[in-house]
């Protein structure tokens, strides 16, 4: 059983790793968690979005349209995950399609530069211990548990949508247990959605409230960022990780 | 049911080199569905659950390729209750693709 990016699991389906499977499950969840070819499901929706360290990053002062990053202001302050072609691909229709997108965060960090690091996680706990005081990209719910366990963090986001990416769930054709292994799929699916929430992950149950599902939108296409990938991951690099500092 | 869990956090972490191998010798090999994968992904019975649970505990165990979540997961109570059909062990997903 695998449970990765809905990124990682549309490469194991183009492999033809993966078994169909139909659960019970699905008429509970999302629509957008169902692959169209039923071999990867979406447990949760990885949110990408904007996290702030609250003492060092008014709320008054936050950005609130991309091109308000070119401000002189946030110099030296600002922090980006090392890999996200998905997120830049989407971020850049946001801005006004590729040529203006890229235009801009090349600008952006040409002027105020950015630090690259490695890890949703360690981006996240950078920007509440106060190295990075705002992260362009890290997943909603990571900077969420930290406010609630009272570190000075905050999150929001620009483009007037969220952008978010299915993290999923897949077993494989040939796996040697596969009782246990769908089994724990329709755990992951049901039981599972509660644990994950209580966790602050925006899992993709309709039976389970949560607020981040609410606000707009934007919800990245596995297939059309694997068919785009060399080209994004170039980019992305191009962008950000040649012009780290 | 008495469960047993294997997997430890050092393991999980540690063995993401098994993912790699698992998917390469997939790939390298014709993948077709076992036939008990065939016949248990499409079956709609009422006792599916039942069916899948009886399996489990048959099979003994179940190796999940994993992020995170499984840390969670194995946090609460009502996880370990639902897991205890069969032991888990966990291997991490490097992040490059």
């Amino acid at each position: 059983m695998i449970e990765q990016s809905g990124l990682t699991l549309e490469m194991l389906h183009r492999e033809g790793l993966l078994q169909k499977v139909e659960s019970p499950a699905f008429p509970t969840l999302m629509p957008a968690a169902l692959a169209p070819h039923r071999e990867w499901t979406a447990v949760s929706l990885d949110y990408v979005v904007q996290a702030y360290n609250t003492n060092l990053v008014k709320k008054s002062e936050l950005p609130q349209r991309w091109e308000d990053l070119l401000d002189a202001k946030w110099k030296g302050r600002l922090g980006i995950e090392r890999y996200n072609a998905e997120w830049l691909l989407a971020v850049v229709g946001q801005m006004g399609g590729e040529e203006k997108g890229v235009a801009l965060l090349k600008e952006i960090v040409r002027k105020n530069g950015v630090s690259v690091r490695k890890g949703y996680t360690l981006l996240t706990k950078l920007t509440a211990s106060g190295e990075v005081p705002l992260a362009l990209t890290v997943y909603s719910y990571m900077p969420e548990q930290l406010k609630k366990a009272g570190q000075p963090i905050d999150w929001f986001f620009l483009g007037g949508k969220a952008l978010a990416r299915p993290h999923a769930i897949g077993v494989t054709r040939r796996a040697p247990h596969p009782a246990a292994a769908l089994l724990f799929y329709e755990f992951e699916l049901t039981e599972g959605q509660k644990i994950l929430a209580s966790h602050d992950f925006v899992v993709t149950s309709n039976v389970i409230r949560n607020p981040v599902r609410e606000l707009p939108l934007d919800l990245i296409d596995p297939g059309e960022v694997l068919d785009r990938y060399k080209k994004w991951d170039g980019l992305y690099d191009e962008i950000f990780v040649s012009q780290a500092r | 049911m008495a469960g047993r869990e294997t997997l430890s956090a050092p393991d999980f972490f540690i063995r993401s080199l098994g993912l790699c191998s698992l998917l390469l010798s997939a790939i390298a090999l014709a993948v077709e569905s076992t036939p008990e994968m065939a016949r248990l992904a499409r079956y709609a019975g009422a006792d599916r659950e039942q069916v899948l649970v009886r399996g489990a505990k048959k099979e003994g165990e179940v190796t999940l390729y994993a992020g995170t979540q499984i840390n969670d997961m194995r946090s609460s109570k009502p996880s370990r209750r639902s897991m205890a059909y069969a032991s888990i062990s966990g291997a991490r997903a490097g992040r490059r693709y």
